[in-house]
């Protein structure tokens, strides 16, 4: 403490400061939230985090709760770690930001002035892209795309599902959050058929040809899950086009599909407040310089998270908790007047296909004409082939990364 | 090829702050890591640098807190950084068994590497 009270002493004596103390405020208690406001309140400064929420429950491994190997409360982190660590928590959604006056405004219309903003809005699911996939329609067919009751309610559908039925998984096309996560999912509730109601089916309807960990997907599926798994990509006729939740039916270009349990997950875009500040481009996202992660169109506002246009870097924890840090250290760089460092940046991400069989993929990112973009030569995904050991070494790697990666984040 | 095209016109002179927080760091481990001497608080507001320990380090260091902390995944900090970088020069041509670090190692170049040994082996 006095250490910390020391280095804040000296931050704010420095004279490239504009003021006295300058003001930080973060949007978003998620893993891109809450790791930047540690880290810019471990570098002395005075921050308020703003999420509404007490708790965050986490999407990484909610495919297994899905799929009843695991159980909800390891999916949940308080916020509270943070408050005791001395970060300011505002419990309210944000409802507005007024980039030009440098302000945020709460639900209660209370308003927090800023020198920097930070904001990690995630994800919204679009309600209007897919004919007949509304907020209703998805309290019968779920999407379990952001972790909580709809990953409990997906569960409890498989759980009632008499064995001999059908469950189809939709996917959407890029960009989305968890590019890889759709069939983890798949291979998982695969695993929960095979093992408990194996006269069923499942449907994977994608309205994409290419997808992340393919090659390692298709081969595990057809060692694991043959004549079960039945993956059909949009050449295929994979796109939905329609679906009549009620009926519990899925229309594609080629057909109509009915099925016992139905998970649609849908088309996304950032989280709302991200458009109500003005940081969106026409595509729902939010573009960034990629060394600052300054917005693109908001100046004084920087994005991390699901919600940006991260070039080649996807939407996943380890990136959002990767991007935190190296902007938190672009913050404190320009409250000094100094210009931030070019970074490197790394994720890394592991699927489940069984309890014991995981497969990874991982990549390194450089800034280059405006976007993140991989660096020639790295990354890439665990090898075609590869022993049995490998396989359940990296499902013991995914199990090692996600009690750092909310250790890191939550405390 | 892929190992030359990666680092070079891409580092951006991190090496003034690297080498003040290495210093210390080295310090700080062997006497009572937790306080800062007024001196050197000075001196790093002098260089006008890092003004905290979680502040500038060289790239990619920042990443691999979201993994190493411990399991199967060793915790770095107070490891001997010569030992981090050869493993991470050693997983980049090849020579240990393959993980995720065979794929990232080869994202950065020599010094680049050294750099990040001696960032992540630091005790914050």
């Amino acid at each position: 403490m006095k250490r910390r009270a020391l280095l804040a002493a000296t931050l704010l004596a420095a004279p490239a400061l504009a003021q006295a103390s300058p003001k930080l405020v973060v949007i978003g208690g998620g893993f891109g939230g809450a790791t930047a406001a540690r880290a810019l309140h471990r570098a002395g400064l005075a921050v308020t985090l703003v999420e509404p929420a007490a708790e965050y429950i986490a999407c990484p491994f909610s495919n297994a709760v899905i799929a009843g190997l695991r159980d909800m409360d390891s999916q949940r982190f308080g916020l509270d770690g943070l408050r005791r660590e001395g970060i300011a928590l505002a419990r309210q959604a944000a409802t507005a930001v007024d980039a030009a006056a440098r302000r945020v405004t709460l639900a209660d219309g209370t308003a927090l002035a800023y020198d920097r903003l930070v904001m990690a809005p995630g994800i919204d699911l679009r309600f209007d892209a897919l004919p007949g996939y509304d907020a209703a329609a998805a309290e019968t067919m779920p999407h379990a795309w952001k972790a909580g009751a709809q990953t409990l309610l997906l569960r409890r559908q498989l759980e009632a599902m008499e064995d001999g039925g059908l469950v189809v998984v939709a996917v959407p096309a890029n960009p989305y959050r968890c590019p890889p996560g759709p069939y983890e999912r798949a291979s998982l509730i695969a695993h929960y058929l095979k093992t408990r109601k194996p006269r069923s089916k499942l449907l994977v309807l994608d309205a994409k040809d290419v997808f992340s960990k393919q090659k390692l997907f298709e081969q595990g599926w057809a060692a694991l899950y043959p004549g079960l798994l039945e993956y059909v990509p949009l050449s295929g006729g994979g796109k939905l086009t329609e679906v009549d939740a009620k009926a519990g039916v899925l229309v594609t270009e080629f057909g109509e599909h009915r099925a016992a349990v139905a998970n649609v997950i849908p088309p996304q875009r950032a989280g709302r407040i991200a458009e109500a500040a003005g940081v969106t481009d026409r595509s729902g996202w939010c573009p960034v310089d990629p060394v600052s992660f300054e917005s693109r169109l908001q100046p004084g506002i920087h994005l991390i998270g699901d919600a940006i246009i991260a070039g080649a870097m996807p939407k996943s924890a380890f990136a959002a908790n990767a991007q935190a840090r190296v902007c938190a250290e672009a913050v404190l760089a320009l409250l000094r007047g100094e210009a931030p460092a070019t970074p490197k940046l790394i994720n890394t991400c592991y699927s489940l296909l069984a309890p014991d069989y995981g497969i990874s993929v991982a990549g390194v990112y450089q800034p280059a004409d405006g976007l993140l973009t991989d660096v020639p030569g790295a990354g890439g995904t665990s090898p075609l082939e590869a022993p049995a050991s490998q396989r359940r070494a990296e499902a013991g790697y995914a199990e090692d990364w996600f009690r750092t990666v909310t250790a890191d984040a939550f405390g | 090829m892929g190992s030359k095209a990666c680092g070079e016109g891409i580092l951006h002179k991190p090496l003034s702050y690297s080498h003040s927080l290495m210093k210390y760091n080295k310090e700080g481990r062997g006497s009572g890591r937790e306080y800062l001497s007024l001196p050197d608080l000075l001196l790093i507001l002098l260089l006008s640098t890092a003004t905290a320990a979680t502040a500038a380090s060289p790239p990619g260091a920042s990443s691999c807190a979201g993994c190493h902390g411990g399991g199967a995944i060793p915790t770095l900090a107070g490891q001997p950084a010569e030992a981090v970088a050869a493993a991470m020069l050693a997983y980049k041509a090849g020579e240990r068994s393959p993980t995720v670090m065979d794929r990232i190692a080869r994202g950065f170049d020599e010094a680049e590497i050294r750099a990040i040994a001696a960032w992540v082996t630091a005790v914050r």
